[in-house]
């Protein structure tokens, strides 16, 4: 494969193929019926090319020497086509000191070892158990899939990078009815790695435990009332706000459209409790699903301080924004498939714990909520972000009540950051599974410790 | 029927050829090429320029009752030889279902209006300028707009399936699609971002510039947003919000598959009033250009006209082939997919019944109130409960939008509140390939932060 990209750069523009080979495998059961079992390859080779300032991109998933020199003029004819009316030209990209090798995420328990057979099971054991979880339970799902990816990015100032990793991914969901009522809930772990990441923290056990308990209670609980609320955030509750309503914003592109970080590189932003970042490794904990140890331009994913103890320090940024802003590129180019092109995207995003207990927290908050369970979430320019919590559980006087139902949430994140005024001291990966979309899906991670904050709530007096 | 069509169809014959050798009881294969040509802009400036094909096949084998799926998109014999493997591999690891199985032919009327010879043959440069004009007409508007990205993409597919059960059919359609992302920043304000996308089936009704300039309007008028006022009562939806909140999750619930497994509350309502009186919905996938039209569904099936709602009485659930097979019905046409997945159940163009009230009688009508521009939440569509932000949204006084809101929330129950029917508009709008009046909807909980 080296020796059929490299065939292919004998061109004076700036050239970029990224050869992607991607196995996938999924399982779906529903309700004690095995609703598909999917196997699929999806491989090809995306070229990008730059030609007087403008960017050109074509794909084939045909890989022979005359497949690709065609793939390669018709990037040239679409960028040559662009360059005609782009005003501003998009100057070389900088040279960096590549580090050329085979990059390969740690994995325990490689998902080889298990047959097709032994994953279609433990689909199928699984949902059994839900089904076993109790009478309310009226529908139950599981749906079990890997990614298995191998990659080579050659470019023509340099780059010889090979990629491989795994990435699966277990989804648990109990439906649980009561007359007319139903309610849900699923429990879903995402990792980079085998099985021995994806069951490190949770068996499958565990959360068709947690599914059912959750599902099943939700019938009888009350709804909290809305309006502005102290509350403390579970850690997949804070991987969702330094995801969307902060990782976003800092998303070099989106900063040049003028999102709400636009120049505020060296301003407070957050409570000096906060120190925020994006990585491309697991920091904390091994096997967050958003591991990217180099990027689709071929570039070593950093650690990036986004926000140093409350101070913004950095965006996220490929190598054509790096340019523009004048740094390093930080390893944040990503595509999802060989013919999508590379774009700005997170990997894994976090704030670093701090040091106080859960325990503590709680004790300490007389009126609050604590809100766990995220559902999704969105957030807009001016970094107001809506996210939807699976449950909630009031704190009265330091003591915490029952579980109320799911509400949403909202507020503007670097108000939120500001009103920080607890950080806890234990950090977990919550949001592996699923992606993140930006015109085209991502792999990504989020999480943290326990973090005590002031939001908006949507809520109804209890019925 | 085009070459292209013809070679998609030869290709799926093969397909299933080696598939019944390598121990299949039954088979069908979906092909599909697609060429795509786009231009984008990003960040106010434009970027590039692509050109994307793409070429694939899905393979759905039976042993018996038992299941396997598979997809690859190269054609050469190893690779298609190594998809039919799996695909045997994982029907012999999977337990039987009498569900499982292949639909039988079914005649369909022919769909008109879904080629454009002019779409099919735009060059790349065609795409570019209309991509630059997108970004010029929304700029247009005032210079404070930031268009994040703006793109049109002009689309030509072929698509066949075969199947060992007798069906057999290939097409050919063009579609272009265009659309923008971005706000206003006015100095140190930055406003709500929104999103527009349109598409077309011919190039001469690509009227793009309409879209961008109302794009680059709405995008102002949310500059200096204001505090909502919190009420539990009369909202206000836009076609956009009343699409994602309500007939999003009346779709799931009408989803025969989703009926079956008791993940619906509208399960057992067949004939019965779940609506407010005179509520329509209508799907309609054999229309003529219809944008989710089709001269087939993903399993072969023709497309044709269902009332889902009428009067407020449900109608209609929607079915493919496995899930009219458990439920002992016909197959709807309403399976949809590519050849990536097995099919899944959808809908198609969508239209919702026009009321007689202008929009500006129905802003006098909510009097003192919200409307809702576009939501960013959550529905439980098992539940119906919806709960999130009232994004581009306007508080109402007096019967006109006054101010755009920040940091509103609404929440209630989507199956009650179609119950709340108040009025819909006479004019429909619409988004990409459904037609929706503005609704005015009771019992909404309204809760304003910021």
């Amino acid at each position: 494969m080296l020796e059929l990209l490299e065939g292919a750069l004998a061109h004076g523009d700036w050239l970029e193929l990224r050869f992607h080979d991607r196995k996938s495998r999924s399982v779906l059961v529903e309700d004690g019926k095995l609703e598909g079992a999917r196997s699929m390859r999806h491989a090809g080779v995306g070229v990008r090319t730059l030609v007087n300032g403008a960017w050109g991109f074509a794909s084939t998933s045909v890989l022979t020497p005359e497949a690709l020199a065609g793939a390669v003029a018709a990037a040239r004819a679409a960028a040559s086509a662009a360059a005609k009316r782009r005003g501003s030209k998009q100057p070389r990209l900088p040279s960096l000191s590549w580090r050329n090798q085979t990059y390969r995420s740690p994995t325990r328990e490689p998902l080889d070892d298990k047959s097709l057979q032994e994953k279609i099971e433990l689909a199928l054991d699984t949902e059994a158990k839900i089904k076993r979880g109790g009478r309310r339970i009226t529908s139950s799902s599981v749906r079990y899939s890997e990614l298995i990816d191998e990659k080579l990015i050659v470019t023509s100032d340099g780059a010889r990078v090979r990629i491989a990793d795994t990435k699966p991914e277990l989804r648990v969901t109990a439906v649980a009815a009561m007359e007319a009522e139903l309610q849900s809930c699923t429990v879903a772990e995402g990792k980079t790695g085998g099985f021995g990441d994806l069951f490190a923290r949770k068996s499958a056990d565990e959360m068709v435990e947690k599914a059912v308990k959750v599902a099943t209670d939700l019938l009888r609980a009350g709804y909290v009332d809305g309006g502005k609320k102290r509350v403390i955030l579970a850690p997949d509750v804070v991987g969702l706000l330094v995801h969307e309503a902060i990782g976003h914003t800092v998303e070099a592109d989106f900063v040049l459209s003028g999102s709400a970080a636009a120049g505020k590189i060296g301003e407070r932003v957050a409570s000096e409790l906060v120190t925020l970042c994006d990585s491309g490794v697991s920091e904390h904990e091994a096997g967050a699903g958003g591991v990217v140890l180099v990027d689709d331009e071929g570039v070593p994913a950093q650690r990036v301080e986004i926000i140093k103890d409350g101070v913004l320090r950095s965006y996220l940024h490929n190598r054509e924004s790096a340019a523009r802003f004048g740094v390093e590129p930080t390893g944040n180019a990503r595509a999802f498939e060989f013919d999508n092109e590379p774009l700005i995207r997170m990997r894994n995003t976090y704030i670093e714990p701090g040091s106080t207990p859960l325990s503590r927290m709680v004790a300490e908050t007389a009126d609050g909520l604590l809100l766990v369970g995220a559902k999704n979430g969105q957030a807009d320019a001016n970094a107001e972000f809506m996210f939807v919590v699976g449950e909630v559980y009031p704190i009265k006087h330091g003591m915490l009540g029952p579980l109320h139902r799911g509400t949403t949430i909202t507020g503007n994140a670097f108000d939120v950051l500001k009103s920080v005024d607890m950080v806890g001291d234990q950090f977990a990966w919550e949001l592996g599974s699923g992606y993140c979309g930006k015109g085209q899906p991502a792999k990504v991670d989020a999480g943290g410790p326990h973090v005590r904050c002031t939001v908006t709530l949507a809520g109804k007096e209890p019925t | 029927m085009t070459t292209a069509g013809s070679a998609l169809l030869d290709l799926c014959d093969d397909v299933l050829a080696r598939a019944k050798a390598a121990g299949a009881s039954a088979a069908e294969a979906y092909a599909e090429y697609v060429k795509q040509t786009s231009a984008s802009v990003e960040q106010n400036e434009l970027k590039g320029a692509s050109s994307a094909e793409h070429a694939a096949i899905g393979l759905r084998v039976l042993l018996g009752d038992r299941l396997g799926f598979a997809y690859v998109n190269r054609f050469d014999d190893d690779a298609l030889d190594e998809a039919i493997a799996d695909a045997v591999a994982i029907a012999k690891a999977s337990p039987g279902d009498q569900a499982n199985g292949l639909v039988e032919p079914l005649p369909g009327k022919v769909v008109k209006g879904l080629w454009d010879d002019a779409l099919a043959n735009l060059p790349p440069g065609e795409v570019v300028k209309r991509t630059a004009a997108l970004f010029d007409e929304a700029r247009k508007v005032d210079a404070r707009v930031s268009v994040d990205n703006a793109s049109f993409a002009a689309t030509l597919a072929h698509s066949a399936v075969v199947s060992t059960a007798g069906v057999r059919a290939a097409a050919s359609e063009t579609a272009a699609s265009w659309g923008l992302f971005g706000m206003a920043v006015d100095g140190n304000e930055v406003g709500s971002f929104d999103a527009y996308s349109a598409g077309a089936r011919r190039l001469k009704d690509a009227r793009t510039a309409a879209g961008a300039c109302r794009f680059g309007e709405t995008v102002m008028s949310l500059l200096g947003p204001r505090a909502g006022k919190s009420y539990q009562g009369k909202v206000l939806f836009s076609a956009d919000a009343f699409c994602e909140i309500f007939l999003d999750t009346l779709f799931e619930a009408i989803d025969g598959d989703a009926v079956q497994k008791g993940k619906s509350r509208l399960k057992g309502k067949l004939g019965q009033r779940v609506a407010s009186p005179g509520f329509l919905v209508v799907d309609d996938g054999a229309k003529h250009g219809g944008l989710a039209s089709g001269a087939f569904d993903r399993e072969g099936l023709p497309h044709r006209r269902t009332v889902v709602l009428g009067d407020g009485v449900l109608h209609a659930f929607l079915y493919d082939g496995k899930a009219a097979r458990r439920a002992k019905t016909r197959p709807t046409g309403h399976a949809l997919g590519s050849a990536r997945n097995l099919p899944s159940i959808g809908t198609t163009n969508v239209e919702v019944g026009a009321g007689s009230a202008s929009d500006d009688e129905l802003l006098r009508e909510l009097g003192d109130g919200l409307w809702v521009g576009r939501f960013s939440g959550n529905v439980d569509a098992v539940s119906g409960d919806f709960s999130g932000v009232a994004k581009g949204s306007f508080l109402v006084e007096r019967g006109k939008r006054t101010a755009p809101v920040k940091e509103t929330l609404i929440a209630g129950n989507v199956f009650d509140c179609f119950t709340r029917v108040i009025a819909c508009g006479k004019e429909r709008h619409p988004v990409m390939a459904t037609a929706c009046p503005w609704v005015l909807v009771d019992g909404v909980d309204v809760t304003a932060g910021g």
